[in-house]
């Protein structure tokens, strides 16, 4: 794997796991409802598919950030619905300073806006 | 093929997911999830006007290399240190005595090439150089066994991690010093084999014995794992 993939890699994570976290911060959604919501209310720019979405959440519930119970949706079909723990909670105020430095060294090097 | 009429998607994701190295409940629980989501990303697009071919097309294309997820799946589910037991038990612990054996090696060489021990080579002193190294191939051999116990390696582990050093040598004895005299058109070893079956028992079967004379008191259980095992029982 080359470098300029290795970051892509790194960043395309980073910027998943806050994605994530920041979803079920306001309530707890099974897999194909966080893809289709972060694709939502992105308007795109951040799209899962199953293969990107599943390893992550399954790293992340491995790490304790979140937890995945079976449970029935509203069509009464059984889904896995994961839910922020306190680490998972713990976690998202530092990975949103991180990112906010992030785009701010951005902004100062290129000029970038994103506001 | 998927049959586009009725996909089984439980049966079509654990097909594909065939490479999953898991626990089975965790592999069904992951088979489960899975099929769940492809099922609704194939209902969503038949409810958008997709017909059911285009529709499972649709559902499927999220997956572009299925052993590649099977392996992300696997590496993310497993609760193995990514260092795994085989490294913990044996490799690390091999080559702390391997080290061990070779730098006390080194030392001892340089000591018999200071002058004083230097002219003293041919009268006896390179015996009693080898005999120290031979000596402390038991704290070598005690060395690599202890760091396997410790980390709760198995017998087996124990006597390579311990005896490593004379793996290595015999290694090289029979292979290495061969094939290097084959390639630099040196015979001497070929018209003389008995100095390299000599020199093996010398560097390799002597040393092999006093390290495991030194591993030999860690090849017994620990007696804190039997007690934990007896407070467990």
């Amino acid at each position: 794997m080359n470098m300029s993939k290795r970051i892509r890699s790194k960043i395309s994570r980073g910027s998943g796991e806050l994605a994530i976290l920041s979803l079920l911060a306001e309530q707890p959604l099974y897999g194909f409802e966080i893809a289709k919501q972060i694709g939502e209310r992105t308007g795109g720019a951040l799209n899962f598919t199953l293969a990107s979405l599943y390893p992550l959440l399954y790293e992340m519930e491995k790490r304790g950030w979140v937890e995945g119970r079976w449970q029935a949706n509203q069509a009464g079909r059984d889904r896995r619905y994961y839910r922020l723990t306190a680490t998972g909670k713990k976690q998202l105020a530092p990975l949103r300073q991180e990112w906010l430095s992030f785009f701010q060294a951005l902004d100062s090097l290129a000029g970038v806006s994103h506001g | 093929m998927v049959n586009e009429k009725k996909t089984d998607w439980k049966q079509l994701v654990r097909q594909r997911l065939c490479t999953l190295k898991l626990p089975h409940e965790v592999t069904e629980d992951v088979v489960a999830e899975l099929a769940a989501h492809l099922q609704e990303a194939y209902e969503t697009a038949s409810a958008s006007g997709l017909s059911e071919t285009e529709a499972t097309a649709f559902a499927l294309q999220q997956i572009e290399d299925w052993e590649v997820l099977a392996a992300q799946i696997s590496r993310a589910k497993s609760t193995e240190d990514p260092m795994n037991a085989r490294t913990k038990t044996l490799w690390l612990p091999a080559l702390a005595s391997l080290f061990a054996s070779s730098l006390f090696l080194f030392v001892l060489t340089e000591i018999s090439m200071r002058p004083p021990l230097l002219v003293r080579l041919n009268s006896g002193a390179a015996r009693w150089l080898y005999a120290t190294w031979i000596i402390g191939q038991i704290a070598c051999g005690a060395l690599g066994a202890f760091l396997s116990r410790r980390v709760g390696g198995s017998r087996t582990a124990r006597v390579v991690a311990g005896t490593f050093p004379a793996i290595v040598m015999l290694a090289s004895c029979v292979i290495v010093i061969p094939v290097s005299a084959l390639m630099e058109h040196n015979d001497f070893i070929f018209h003389n084999p008995g100095r390299l079956w000599w020199g093996a028992f010398l560097w390799a079967v002597v040393p092999a014995l006093t390290l495991l004379l030194g591993a030999a008191p860690f090849l017994r259980e620990s007696q804190i794992r039997n007690a934990r095992r007896i407070q467990i029982g």
